[in-house]
């Protein structure tokens, strides 16, 4: 499957350019939301037109149920317009998933008779517009949203490219006033700087250091059961990081896209790494998700109340939201017993020094990205080289590979990127230095585009 | 479990703000003309240097537009002309010293990998600037079949100066359908971008910077045995591929547009006649299976263009040859279905040559 990627090319100096100059054209104005949208579909329609058309489907459903006289009082409307999306994400991600947990799908026979069922080519971020349809239907039946939008309005809070395969999931209400005054948006040095600090920082994150560790990574990930220790080590702290920056890069892209078109998306990591106990941590990791699942899953089956049992239940739908397997529900299930654990143990933990509070936490999560690596059987032969009872046959990282995770270390404990990007130093000399930083990251970025690859996130 | 905070942007000095992005694009633009700079250096050593020995060269980190650099310095500073050269791209680029049959004679490859006929045209343009030709130009144009008429990827001068010649060309001729129109410029802006891009790779780069810095002591060392390379007769020297039966070559959609064709023939052949060079030009053959497909049935744009190409040689008087079918029969050594075997293309064209070379004073 094609998918345009903001670490392309095609992306930074064609397809970007071309929606600036459509969007700023005089004469366009009135157009705007009209060439967003476009951009958007041709962004999105790359990975397939059967893609675009679903989720034009879901625009249109949703909005057409939303606008019905009466919706705020119905919850059978509210069925009926989150239904679909849902029932859509349900085909495309899970059902190949659900039979292929009770059927082997590898015999020939079931295939042939599943065929409709199994091998389904799932859109690019599904979960993502999904998320952000239903967060509208149930905001606007909840009389959170009380303006309703027009569809062009709608359709660019949905569609809109910077953020449509992976987030930040937005609500409309994060975007309601920009939309309202797309019009009359002027690209001024304030919105343009951040832009810049956003797009160069994410994409230096993303190509320079995510790339580099899944470079490095590739061999060790592919045969998992032949690790000495330490490799196994390195391969559980570098994934951690690949992870974060991966994901951390596209949303300050998305971030800086966004503001070039007025747009002031929120942020969705907030140096989680540096989380002192696996709850902390979660306020701190995809924060757009964590807060769609607060609003719309852990309230209404009670919050608080039923604590342990909601944590479990959100977890376990946060495991199956980020892929269509066990092992992402044992991912999930495995955050929900760290966050149970300190419920329990919060008065031992907090009491240890903060230093080894962020270790263990740390330790803890990345050792659960493990279970974004491999199935259950290369998990098994992963945690066997972690206990050192394999033959060794893959060579142990080089200084290289070793200085490569020890920079990605200090980026992610050290530095706070967030103040960098919105590039407001006021001091010259520091605004001319940061900005020509910006331009050798960029530089740098595009000298290793060549080997970058997709993001993960996509996935989901 | 949950909490968040969101950032607002705050109202700011605008023109300062704006002061920084100007100076962030001005470095970066500075940076990106310095790349380029830095990568168009050209190493001092010359790998095609008749007194280098005979062996295969790594050329890693090299890009098309210095070896097109290389082989043009290499002719002018030979100061006598080669009495073959061959042009074209890889499908005779594996032709060199050991394949040709050609006695005292002396031959250099020109050709250049992943280009098309108009390369060759603007190349020998480049050669007769520098009154480097050699006496004989013996050039391969892709099969017709294969559609191959990409734009040329040296000198940025000539592809502007080649951009208005085409345009002016295509617009001239009522014939033209506004599609080939279009595409003419479409064509260029493609190529200019594939160009920007490939200057961005990082083992270009990285070369560069090491030869700009002096820290390259050998930039051309012994290919490893049985590896890829340049020889310095200037062919590529690449391993045998185990398969003796490629696929067949599928069709492909119209790319060649007759009046440009014509237009490059047509400035070939005056320059030929300005510099007295003798030309042959041969149609690249296709692999038997393949060629068996087109004889059946060819394309009718490939007819067509075949037909121009024929007719402006023949107005022209040169010689030209349409897919050589007879001397490819054999089915081995093909590194697919329209790279035929080095050793036969080799012989072949010492064969179609060897009248008009005439005594050899080298």
């Amino acid at each position: 499957m094609r998918i345009v990627i903001f670490n392309e090319f095609a992306f930074l100096f064609v397809f970007l350019p071309t929606v600036l100059a459509l969007f700023f054209m005089p004469g366009m104005r009135r157009w705007r939301a009209f060439t967003l949208i476009a951009a958007s579909l041709v962004f999105y329609g790359i990975s397939g037109i059967e893609h675009a058309l679903i989720l034009s489907v879901d625009v249109l459903w949703v909005y057409f149920l939303v606008t019905r006289p009466g919706f705020r009082e119905s919850r059978v409307l509210l069925v009926a317009a989150v239904a679909p999306p849902a029932l859509a994400l349900g085909y495309y991600k899970y059902l190949g998933f659900l039979l292929g947990s009770f059927i082997d799908l590898n015999d020939p026979q079931n295939l042939e008779q599943f065929s409709l069922f199994a091998n389904v080519l799932l859109p690019a971020g599904i979960s993502f517009f999904t998320f952000q349809v239903i967060a509208f239907a149930v905001d606007r039946y909840r009389g959170d949203i009380k303006d309703i939008p027009s569809l062009s309005h709608f359709a660019t809070y949905i569609m809109l490219f910077p953020q449509l395969v992976a987030g930040p999931i937005l609500r409309y209400r994060d975007i309601a006033a920009p939309l309202r005054r797309l019009e009359h948006f002027r690209l001024d040095g304030q919105h343009a700087a951040r832009a810049v600090g956003y797009i160069c920082l994410g994409l230096a994150v993303k190509v320079l250091i995510a790339d580099t560790l899944s470079h490095n990574l590739t061999d060790y990930r592919g045969d998992p059961g032949h690790l000495s220790q330490l490799t196994a080590l390195y391969t559980v702290y570098s994934y951690s990081f690949q992870i974060y920056f991966d994901f951390y890069g596209y949303s300050l892209i998305a971030i800086g896209l966004g503001a070039l078109f007025g747009f002031s998306f929120p942020q969705n990591f907030k140096r989680p790494y540096n989380a002192l106990n696996p709850r902390e941590f979660w306020r701190h990791w995809h924060i757009t998700l964590s807060l769609w699942i607060r609003d719309y899953l852990y309230i209404p089956l009670g919050g608080n109340k039923a604590y342990i049992r909601n944590i479990f239940i959100v977890m376990a739908i946060c495991g199956l939201w980020h892929g269509a397997g066990w092992t992402f529900v044992v991912w999930g299930l495995y955050h929900a017993c760290l966050v149970a654990a300190y419920h329990y143990g919060n008065a031992a933990w907090d009491r240890l020094p903060a230093f080894l509070q962020l270790a263990l936490t740390f330790s803890l999560v990345s050792l659960g990205w493990t279970l974004f690596m491999f199935d259950f059987n290369g998990i098994q032969n992963f945690f066997s080289s972690l206990a050192g009872s394999v033959d060794v046959l893959q060579p142990d990282p080089d200084v290289g590979m070793w200085i490569g995770l020890a920079a990605a270390a200090a980026v992610a404990f050290g530095l706070h990127l967030e103040p960098l990007a919105e590039n407001r130093a006021s001091v010259p000399w520091k605004a001319a230095t940061i900005n020509f930083g910006f331009s050798l990251l960029f530089i740098a970025v595009l000298l290793f585009l060549d080997r970058s690859e997709t993001f993960i996130y996509f996935r989901f | 479990m949950f909490g968040y905070h969101r950032p607002r942007l705050q109202g700011l000095h605008g023109k300062c703000q704006l002061r920084r992005v100007l100076l962030f694009l001005f470095c970066t633009v500075t940076l990106i003309v310095m790349v380029r700079v830095i990568e168009d250096a050209i190493p001092q050593t010359d790998p095609f240097d008749d007194r280098r020995p005979y062996r295969t060269q790594d050329f890693k980190g090299y890009g098309e537009q210095q070896i097109s650099q290389m082989k043009i310095r290499h002719a002018v500073e030979r100061k006598q002309p080669y009495d073959i050269g061959l042009f074209g791209n890889s499908r005779v680029l594996s032709v060199g010293r050991e394949q040709l049959d050609v006695g005292v004679c002396t031959a250099f490859n020109f050709a250049l990998s992943g280009q098309s006929f108009r390369s060759s045209v603007q190349l020998l343009e480049s050669l007769a600037r520098e009154q480097a030709l050699p006496r004989l130009a013996v050039i391969s144009i892709d099969h017709f079949e294969l559609q191959m008429y990409a734009n040329p990827w040296t000198g940025w001068r000539q592809r502007w100066s080649l951009l208005a010649d085409d345009v002016a060309v295509a617009f001239r001729h009522r014939d033209v359908s506004l599609r080939d129109k279009m595409r003419v410029p479409w064509r260029f802006i493609w190529t200019e971008t594939l160009l920007f891009q490939s200057q961005f790779e990082a083992a270009f780069f990285r070369r560069a910077l090491l030869e700009a810095l002096g820290l390259n002591d050998d930039p051309f060392p012994a290919a490893e045995p049985g590896g890829f390379g340049y020889l310095p007769d200037g062919s590529f020297h690449s391993p045998p591929r185990l398969t003796d039966d490629p696929p067949p070559f599928s069709r492909t959609t119209p790319q060649i547009i007759n009046v440009i064709l014509r237009n490059d023939l047509e400035r070939l052949f005056r320059l030929a006649r300005e510099n007295n060079l003798e030309l042959l030009i041969y149609e690249s053959p296709l692999h038997p299976s393949s060629a068996a497909i087109f004889e059946r049935k060819p394309s009718p744009f490939s007819e067509s263009n075949r037909r121009t190409f024929m007719e402006a040689c023949a107005d022209f008087s040169v010689n030209c040859v349409a897919a050589p079918l007879e001397a490819f029969r054999e089915t081995t050594g093909w590194n697919d279905a329209s790279h035929p075997p080095p050793s036969v293309l080799g012989g072949w064209i010492s064969a179609f040559s060897r009248p008009y070379l005439g005594g050899c004073a080298s």
